[in-house]
């Protein structure tokens, strides 16, 4: 049965004020659906994952180019929460880049990842690295389902 | 006589995110110039840190370091302390 609900779906080109839309109308969403039923902390952690998810989106999978499309939704299962970020561009080493990132110390750049690994449950870039997968779970949710990343696959 | 400079504070009006550092850093990086002693970073009015945000604050502090000098943050959110401290950059900046 799917008992995943939509939140947010939203497409955008990629350029900044199509980013800087999206973003102001996601903090407005969060803070509307999670206010009094999950901490503040929740609407912080999923917004900065999606600016720096989509960030990188811009950056290294659009180029900037406005002719290309960034893919964002959020979505509500229970007690927990799966973000998905998408882009048409080259994808990247996600091995590498992770370990590179989360192995490095704190420099001015090159923090994105330590962000959206800290601020999630769980993440996963698949498809090459076009695609994020983030998760996000309320106090005693979801963790007990031992088929939850399978679920949330067969939901994609 | 001699002139004095005063202790230098930036206190931003809007969010550090991608979309607004690169307006930011030459703002933030004339006030270090300019002054001495710990630099205050008021963050009232802020409510969101990237990381792009995050590595302008870094310059600030290494800029800053390599004159001995300190950045304080004051009016940081619970949220924007609790960032600070999952980067580590609790450990180069003074909060409070």
């Amino acid at each position: 049965m799917n008992d995943m609900t939509a939140l947010f779906e939203m497409e955008i080109p990629g350029t900044v004020s199509a980013a800087a839309d999206l973003f102001e109308q996601l903090r407005r969403l969060l803070h509307a659906r999670l206010a009094g039923s999950a901490p503040s902390e929740l609407a912080f952690a999923m917004e900065i994952v999606a600016r720096e998810a989509i960030q990188n989106a811009l950056d290294y999978g659009c180029g900037r180019d406005s002719a290309k499309t960034i893919r964002f939704s959020v979505r509500e299962r229970g007690r927990s929460f799966l973000m998905v970020v998408s882009d048409d561009g080259p994808g990247f080493d996600t091995v590498r880049t992770i370990a590179r990132e989360l192995g490095s110390g704190l420099g001015i750049s090159g923090n994105g990842i330590r962000i959206i690994s800290g601020y999630t449950d769980r993440f996963e870039y698949v498809d090459g690295g076009r695609t994020l997968i983030a998760v996000f779970f309320l106090k005693g949710g979801i963790h007990a389902d031992v088929d939850f990343k399978r679920k949330l696959e067969s939901e994609i | 006589m001699q002139m004095s400079i005063s202790s230098g504070s930036w206190s931003p009006k809007s969010d550090l995110v991608a979309a607004t550092v690169a307006q930011a850093k030459p703002e933030l990086r004339d006030l270090v110039v300019s002054s001495a002693g710990e630099f205050l970073v008021n963050l009232s009015e802020v409510s969101m840190i990237d990381s792009k945000g995050l590595g302008l604050l870094i310059a600030a502090v290494n800029s800053l370091d390599l004159e001995g000098r300190k950045l304080r943050v004051i009016g940081a959110s619970d949220d924007l302390v609790e960032l600070f401290k999952m980067m580590r950059l609790d450990r180069h900046l003074t909060i409070g």
